[in-house]
């Protein structure tokens, strides 16, 4: 699945951020391909989430927070002054751990990001928001209620409506931190069925505690530990033969 | 053995202390319900007296516009107890108020916990508490002595009228919708402002588009206090408005509220005659206005809830 050739869409180069006086990365050097899934794995703290919400600049909603290294994302500096966070967020859409239907009906949780950039003709609409139900693997679950608040639907399908909310944006990457670990198993299988179908045309970034989810679904695994990248290498090097000691403990359950 | 039996049939020290704990707080409840209850029970009584002692008909009450208790109409031969003048005045003033002060006290509230949280809690937020605290007397004396002037020279009337008790209402009310906006605007959910922003809404399409439409119910809520505070404020407005019981035709016209004709002439009338009963009747108004707006903040509580 992975091929050292394919371009990259993501290059992050020396990435340190501060809480504060608080040093919570010591320069993470890490690339991602155009398509397919990257896990984040590591133990509480070890700076994974940090890491991914510094890529679409979550962390400018808190005072300080200091980020400094270089992110190329397709040709962009996303912490160039210069750089429009509306317009980079539209480029790298999120999925967060709490499944977090905004008190809408489904459909207008789904075209939320459209009707922010203007698109009003409801022809272009009603499709696109099949389209990203669909994507999502939830269209037959919610197409009789679309236009009932999204807050009735169970935890799981509100977070794959979460998902097609995101992707009804057409983004070109996807950031997703732990987007399971608030849900029961069927409904985890239900979003790991999702993210393997759409791995073929989005780039994703997932965060997860579980090694089993990272084992399943990534393509490329990168171990976190207290604020450094341990490893990053295709999953399956990662979870059989690890170069790093750390590592082989965290992935066969001896620490963390 | 003597010893088991004899503490296994007595009450231990924590159950007396259970107990007396529970009569406390049920005597406490017992006292409050039993005021409320004299209370509606007092002005029910007086304030219906007008109609079935005195014999005053419920619709020339409620729609006659002429108020003059100490004369009688010689058609009727019932005095002029019309109160719908008081009626109008009252709920102009109110939602008026309302209205002026709504979107100030959103604007308020979103400054303070949307762009520029830390000033916000520092310099806003005690300010807001004063407003709260200054006494009603103060705002009608404020009113009095700078509104009416103001609106006497910008208007040919007298300045006393609905406009300088809207005015002086408003900022009494402002305070108030402020800062139940704030708490509702609080306990808007952190995730709905980032996922909105995460997905490429600006910060002002977060605002109107997830954070106020989620807070519509509380801010709703808001208001029907502020309008509950206005129309059952009494001085402040009774030094302001005229106090002339007229229909208002104007608003820089002399006029008048349920709440300044009842303190105007409370103090005047005798106790049982009809001038005094139809005062009472008016404050049972004014009390099943109150339970309305009540009922309307519960309304829209449980809307909310279930959303």
């Amino acid at each position: 699945m992975t091929d050292s050739k394919q371009k990259t869409i993501l290059s992050t180069r020396d990435v340190h951020l501060w809480y504060g006086k608080k040093e919570a990365l010591h320069g993470i050097d890490l690339d991602f391909p155009e398509k397919g899934i990257t896990a984040l794995i590591g133990p509480s703290g070890s700076g994974k989430s940090t890491y991914l919400r510094a890529i679409n600049r979550m962390h400018d909603l808190e005072d300080n927070v200091t980020v400094t290294g270089s992110f190329n994302f397709n040709g962009t500096d996303i912490y160039a002054p210069t750089t429009d966070t509306v317009d980079l967020r539209k480029r790298i859409g999120m999925v967060f751990q709490q499944p977090n239907p905004f008190p809408f009906s489904t459909y207008e949780n789904v075209a939320f990001g459209l009707r922010l950039a203007g698109v009003k003709d409801k022809a272009v609409l009603d499709e696109a928001v099949e389209k990203a139900l669909k994507q999502a693997s939830v269209w037959d679950e919610v197409k009789d209620t679309l236009h009932k608040s999204a807050l009735g639907l169970s935890g799981g399908q509100q977070q794959r409506v979460s998902v097609a909310r995101v992707l009804a944006t057409s983004p070109e990457l996807l950031l997703l931190d732990e987007p399971t670990s608030a849900l029961d198993p069927v409904s985890s299988h239900n979003i790991e069925e999702t993210l393997l179908k759409l791995r073929d045309d989005y780039a994703m970034i997932i965060v997860t505690h579980s090694m089993s989810q990272a084992s399943r679904i990534s393509d490329r695994t990168a171990f976190f530990l207290s604020g450094d990248l341990v490893e990053v290498d295709e999953t399956k090097h990662i979870f059989l033969n690890p170069e790093k000691k750390e590592t082989q403990d965290y992935v066969s359950g001896r620490f963390g | 053995m003597d010893n088991i039996t004899k503490k296994l049939m007595q009450r231990s020290e924590s159950t007396r202390k259970d107990t007396f704990g529970r009569v406390v707080s049920l005597t406490a409840l017992i006292l409050i319900g039993v005021v409320v209850v004299a209370i509606f029970a007092f002005v029910l009584s007086r304030g219906l007296s007008t109609f079935f002692k005195d014999g005053v008909n419920v619709k020339d009450f409620l729609f006659g516009t002429t108020w003059n208790p100490s004369v009688t109409n010689p058609a009727t031969k019932q005095p002029y107890v019309g109160a719908l003048p008081m009626i109008i005045g009252s709920f102009l003033v109110t939602f008026l108020a309302a209205i002026v002060a709504t979107p100030f006290a959103i604007g308020t509230a979103l400054f303070m916990t949307e762009i520029a949280q830390k000033r916000g809690a520092k310099i806003m937020q005690p300010i807001i508490e004063l407003l709260v605290g200054i006494p009603s007397v103060v705002y009608g004396f404020i009113g009095l002595t700078v509104v009416v002037p103001f609106i006497r020279t910008i208007t040919s009337g007298s300045g006393f009228g609905i406009l300088s008790g809207t005015i002086v209402l408003f900022v009494m009310i402002l305070p108030t919708i402020t800062s139940m906006t704030v708490d509702t605007l609080k306990s808007v959910p952190r995730y709905y402002r980032e996922s909105a922003l995460a997905i490429g809404a600006t910060r002002w399409q977060m605002i109107y588009k997830v954070i106020l439409r989620a807070a519509t119910p509380g801010i709703m809520t808001a208001i029907v206090f502020g309008m509950a505070r206005a129309f059952g404020e009494a001085l402040a407005v009774q030094m302001v408005i005229g106090n002339a019981a007229l229909m208002p035709t104007g608003l820089t016209t002399p006029a008048s509220t349920l709440t300044s004709v009842l303190t105007m002439g409370i103090g005047n009338t005798v106790m049982g005659s009809l001038q005094n009963d139809v005062l009472w009747t008016l404050a049972m108004i004014l009390l099943l206005m109150s339970l309305v707006f009540n009922l309307i903040v519960r309304a829209i509580g449980r809307r909310g809830a279930m959303k």
